[in-house]
């Protein structure tokens, strides 16, 4: 279920005090009756009002009940404001797992200045909307009660934890187990492959290895719960200790493939320029609402759509450069823009229950426009897709598009060549323009200066 | 050291002892986490003690270093 369908959104069930449904086109978060004093308390004690003055929570508004309930058992019916790009934590660079984690962590904080508690943790509770890492489940709370655990402990160091230590200690690139994964890291698994090293760190070695020992110790032993008892004040320092455990959790990075990209390509200054002018023209005549800009490196021509108040996700397959991509984008504080890693040959596909909970990359799409710059020979030629069913995936994915071709006589080309057969006879310009004339309307090419490369204007008919 | 050490096992066991009022929650906290919970928690609460009370301590020797003569 998508918002443009009516219904209940297909990953809103696991909570039963309410769920998200689309009723033409828009979204609406129903309270039910059994979250009454909980939903009154956040809205009352004034918390709601801090936690969207610290941009942490997404706005709603209530709406009236007797017109829009989805069932019989709504207390409240919230509109909420719609998120401009769903995306998931396998999707992120490390940084951004790490803001969602301590935005977590600061929610709860601050909840408990005004008696109320997280009740879960999930990761996918985090979106980023204006830059910003905020908890769109509303109905995360309930009223704190005196002596009562951290429920959502054991989510959080599946979902934020363990994920951030591996892609910290071991490698950046076991984010993807979340994909796997969808309840978080198990952490016997995440234990498992830590290095022998983080057994000396305090932390990890409580919160993921011991407490991976502990989950095996008593997996299938009960004990009574009702005779433990947290005081406020070691609550507090759980949470502290949770933060300085993902405070301490840096990514070093490292030098990656492309990472260097803008620096190392056969592009001089004045190419660049002429290429980020055309570029903008482009974006300038058909004034998208909704740009993708797919192999995006660290988001030079993203920018270009973003600055111009066009929602844009920059899309990279190297963690690099996505995590240089996003932190340029905290540093300036831009809002329009959102830097998410995608390898476009396997895109993120529908997992959970029924395949239906976590939606694929084409079924958040389409946009508007497609940016595809110097990225069509790395299709082709890196991985081997024929032009037309390079074409044929553009078609699903957006209405317009800009899109560089790259000739067989480019130096970048002839590099991803040197290693290997030319099998690619049927790649040229001409079988390239022929292919995407199937779906599109060739509107402007232009040839880009000093270089062999055309850049293409195409929109749907 | 030990000390610390033997404090902080300490104030771990005595909160692990304590009873607690029933509660329901739709996430389960599954037993080993719960456990995991409640020692961490108890050790880790002296030390967040602690650093609270130094902060507090350098708080306060900061707004009085800072606050200005009155002037009569």
């Amino acid at each position: 279920m998508t918002a443009a369908e009516n219904g209940i959104i297909s990953s809103s069930f696991r909570d039963p005090s309410g769920f998200i449904f689309s009723r033409n086109g828009i979204l609406y978060r129903q309270v039910n009756l059994t979250y009454q004093e909980h939903y009154d308390h956040l809205m009352q004690s004034g918390l709601y009002e801090a936690l969207l003055q610290a941009e942490l929570l997404i706005p709603h508004q209530e709406v009236d009940p007797a017109q829009y309930a989805w069932t019989d058992q709504a207390y409240k019916v919230l509109k909420v404001e719609t998120v401009p790009f769903i995306s998931y934590p396998y999707e992120w660079c490390f940084s951004q797992l790490k803001a969602a984690a301590l935005s977590t962590l600061k929610i709860q904080k601050i909840a408990g200045d005004f008696g109320m508690t997280l009740k879960d943790s999930s990761a996918y509770n985090i979106q980023f909307v204006r830059g910003k890492p905020l908890l769109i489940d509303t109905l995360s709370f309930e009223k704190y009660r005196e002596g009562q655990i951290w429920v959502p402990y054991r989510q959080f160091c599946q979902h934020f934890l363990a994920p951030l230590a591996l892609m910290s200690q071991r490698d950046v690139r076991l984010n993807r187990l979340l994909q796997i994964y969808i309840d978080g890291i198990p952490l016997d698994l995440a234990s498992s492959l830590l290095p022998l090293r983080t057994w000396l760190k305090p932390a990890l070695l409580s919160h993921i290895h011991l407490h991976a020992k502990s989950q095996k110790r008593l997996a299938n032993k009960t004990i009574n719960k009702d005779s433990y008892k947290l005081s406020r004040f070691n609550f507090a320092g759980l949470i502290d200790h949770l933060e300085s455990a993902i405070l301490k959790l840096r990514w070093r990075g490292q030098k990656t493939e492309w990472g260097h990209y803008y620096e190392a390509t056969n592009y001089s200054t004045e190419s660049l320029d002429q290429k980020k002018q055309q570029v903008a023209e482009f974006l300038d005549q058909i004034r998208p609402k909704f740009v993708f800009d797919l192999g995006a490196n660290t988001g030079l021509f993203s920018r270009l759509a973003s600055a111009r108040g066009i929602q844009t996700v920059s899309f990279d397959l190297d963690p690099m450069a996505v995590e240089l991509n996003y932190l340029e984008n905290q540093q300036k504080g831009e809002t329009h823009l959102l830097p998410l890693l995608l390898d476009l040959t396997n895109p993120s596909a529908n997992i959970g229950w029924e395949n239906q909970e976590r939606l694929s990359f084409l079924e958040r799409g389409p946009a508007d426009t497609a940016l595809a710059l110097a990225l069509i020979h790395h299709l082709a030629i890196s991985n081997n897709v024929p032009l037309g069913k390079i074409a044929h995936f553009f078609n699903r994915i957006c209405d317009s598009l800009i899109i560089e071709f790259v000739p067989k006589q480019d130096s970048q080309v002839q590099r991803l060549l040197s290693s290997r057969e030319d099998i690619f006879s049927g790649y040229t310009q001409e079988a390239f323009e022929r292919e995407f004339e199937q779906y599109f309307r060739l509107r402007h090419s232009v040839k880009l200066n000093g270089s062999e490369r055309t850049l293409y204007l195409m929109q749907k008919e | 050291m030990k000390q610390i050490i033997n404090l902080l096992l300490l104030s771990g066991l005595i909160l692990s002892l304590l009873p607690q009022e029933a509660q329901a929650a739709y996430l389960d906290p599954g037993s080993g986490s719960f456990l995991m919970q409640i020692i961490i928690a108890g050790l880790v609460g002296f030390s967040f003690f602690a650093k609270l009370f130094w902060k507090n301590i350098k708080l306060f020797f900061a707004n009085l270093l800072s606050r200005e003569p009155k002037q009569e």
